[in-house]
């Protein structure tokens, strides 16, 4: 019997899902992914954990087209359609987002500017204004954001929060088909995180977002408890060494990654 | 030929062998603004604006100028502010751009007084201007918000220039500039503190957005400083677009060349935003988006 590896039903191709595969890159030089598989599926959420340096960061930049990062192997497919070769905006029009670690602050552009623009760019025949306008403040509101957010300029002043926030309030949105949320709990305070939680959850429970695969990057479990994970996976040094249930994240709560460390280090390549 | 509409029934605007003249008598206060339209349509234009606004006033005055085709255009304004007056003086220069300018503005600001100058350049092959204020009196204020925008082939030159010769004034210059194509320009950026001019206080921001390789702007800044007990500051940038932000914005689905649009609107906001009236903001904007949708690359 012929093994196609992990990502493909045998008889068939199973085209939805977001899937990586013997993805290698790296930045400035040096290799930091060393060979990624991963798929997530729509509708499902999958935790990507692991110590600083791993690599996890690298594969939300990698996967979404950042320049100073260069895939030397590999592929990512989103519902079948290849991304590596597109660029930045094609990859977020095919249905990809990315929620920023630190988002970068746009002096000028209005938080409101910004995301008609952005929602019009993924999808283009839309709700006429006063429908965009309701969806906004009703988004706005499951946020507890005010709506004043909305003529303060893209980041522009905005605390950790307020940032994350606005990162959630793009997602729901946008509405991808597939969220890579790139350490979306960190820096963030109880309420904070209960707000981007309650958002998200929020999102998945919409017709719109109930398809949405979910790869979130963290590495505390924290944000796990607002929207819990069907699959964990743990990285290191660039590779992903363990995946697991639910209960996988909770092992590295009570014991940490160096328990994991060592239980691997027995020569996984 | 210039159109007048002047609003408040106690202004009078008229026009002589001079130029233009507009007296706001003592005490007349409006929120309307009076719009002087130029346009260079058939021939060179000649355009002199004198403004006396008397003592204890507000007004605010909207110059248009336009033209097309290779036409000249020499413009002036001279601005009196009497004591506790509140002039605004706001300039809209949207020219073709085979159209050479040469403009020189300037204001005598007395005590109390304040003088309010917004200053948006677009279009001009060659486009030479100043402004330059001049305090007489304790409490004397000039603001100068200021864009220019070469593309193309267009070259711009903007001298701004603030005189405190007197104690106890203020000042605060705020200038954007974005070139993109070809476009060249050069800002002199001027704070003259006198010897006996203590207690004053003046700013100068200047940033500067380059687009392209071959676009470029020489910002030269001087602040002569020769009293005491004053507070001068100076900040300014040079660059090109932060890649960083190009890619925030693509990672939202918004192409590599409406994202530019969109920084480069966001970078003229700190100076469209001190221009007097939501309408005439507004305007502007649109003036600026269309410049930048014809000058790519």
């Amino acid at each position: 019997m012929t093994f196609f590896g992990p990502n493909r039903t045998i008889g068939g191709v199973s085209k939805r899902g977001l899937v990586i595969s013997g993805l290698r890159a790296s930045v400035d030089s040096k290799e930091i992914l060393k060979g990624i598989d991963l798929t997530v599926e729509p509708g499902k959420v999958h935790a990507l954990m692991g110590p600083n340096g791993s690599g996890k960061s690298t594969l939300a930049f990698a996967m979404s087209g950042h320049p100073n990062y260069e895939v030397q192997s590999g592929s990512v497919t989103l519902d079948g359609t290849s991304l590596l070769e597109l660029s930045p905006d094609k990859r977020a029009r095919a249905g990809l987002f990315l929620s920023f670690q630190y988002p970068a602050a746009i002096p000028g552009v209005s938080v409101a500017n910004f995301i008609r623009t952005a929602r019009m760019a993924v999808k283009p025949d839309d709700l006429p204004p006063a429908k965009f306008r309701a969806m906004i403040y009703e988004k706005l509101g499951v946020l507890d954001m005010d709506p004043a957010f909305l003529s303060r300029y893209v980041n522009d002043g905005f605390s950790g929060g307020e940032k994350k926030r606005l990162e959630m309030l793009q997602l729901a949105i946008l509405a991808p088909k597939y969220a890579v949320l790139d350490e979306t709990d960190s820096g963030l305070d109880v309420d904070a995180l209960q707000s981007v939680g309650k958002s998200i959850e929020a999102m998945r429970a919409t017709d719109d977002g109930k398809d949405t695969g979910f790869l979130i990057i963290t590495h505390y479990p924290r944000i796990l408890r607002h929207v819990p994970a069907d699959v964990v996976h743990i990285m290191m040094d660039g590779r992903i060494v363990k995946t697991g249930g639910p209960d996988l994240a909770e092992r590295v709560e009570r014991e940490g990654y160096d328990s994991i460390r060592e239980e691997v280090a027995g020569g996984v390549a | 030929m210039a159109s007048l509409s002047a609003i408040a029934p106690a202004i009078s605007v008229t026009r002589d062998a001079r130029g233009t003249h507009v007296e706001i008598p003592a005490g007349v206060n409006t929120d309307d603004p009076i719009v002087i339209d130029y346009d260079a349509a058939d021939a060179a234009l000649i355009a002199h604006t004198f403004v006396s606004a008397g003592e204890g006033t507000r007004a605010t005055i909207v110059e248009r100028l336009t033209g097309n085709a290779e036409r000249e255009i020499a413009a002036s304004t001279t601005v009196t502010a009497a004591a506790n007056a509140d002039l605004t003086y706001t300039v809209l220069q949207n020219v073709g751009s085979g159209v050479r300018v040469e403009a020189k503005r300037v204001s005598h600001v007395g005590p109390g007084a304040r003088v309010g100058w917004n200053v948006a350049l677009l279009g001009g092959s060659s486009v030479t201007d100043s402004v330059i204020s001049d305090h007489s009196g304790a409490g004397a204020n000039t603001e100068i918000a200021a864009l220019f925008f070469p593309v193309a082939r267009e070259v711009v030159q903007l001298t701004t220039e603030v005189q405190h010769n007197v104690p106890h004034t203020n000042s605060q210059t705020v200038v954007r500039s974005i070139a993109a194509g070809r476009g060249r320009g050069r800002y002199f950026g001027n704070i003259r503190i006198a010897a006996h001019a203590h207690g004053s206080e003046a700013s100068l921001r200047d940033d500067t957005l380059l687009i392209g390789k071959d676009a470029k702007i020489d910002a030269v800044p001087a602040l002569e400083i020769a009293a005491n007990d004053v507070k001068a500051f100076h900040g300014a940038t040079v660059g090109a677009i932060d890649e960083e932000h190009i890619f925030y914005l693509m990672s939202r689905g918004i192409e590599r060349d409406a994202a530019e649009k969109l920084i480069a609107l966001g970078f003229f906001e700190p100076a469209v935003a001190r221009f007097p009236g939501e309408t005439l903001r507004a305007e502007l904007r649109t003036l600026l988006e269309e410049k930048l949708a014809g000058a790519r690359r």
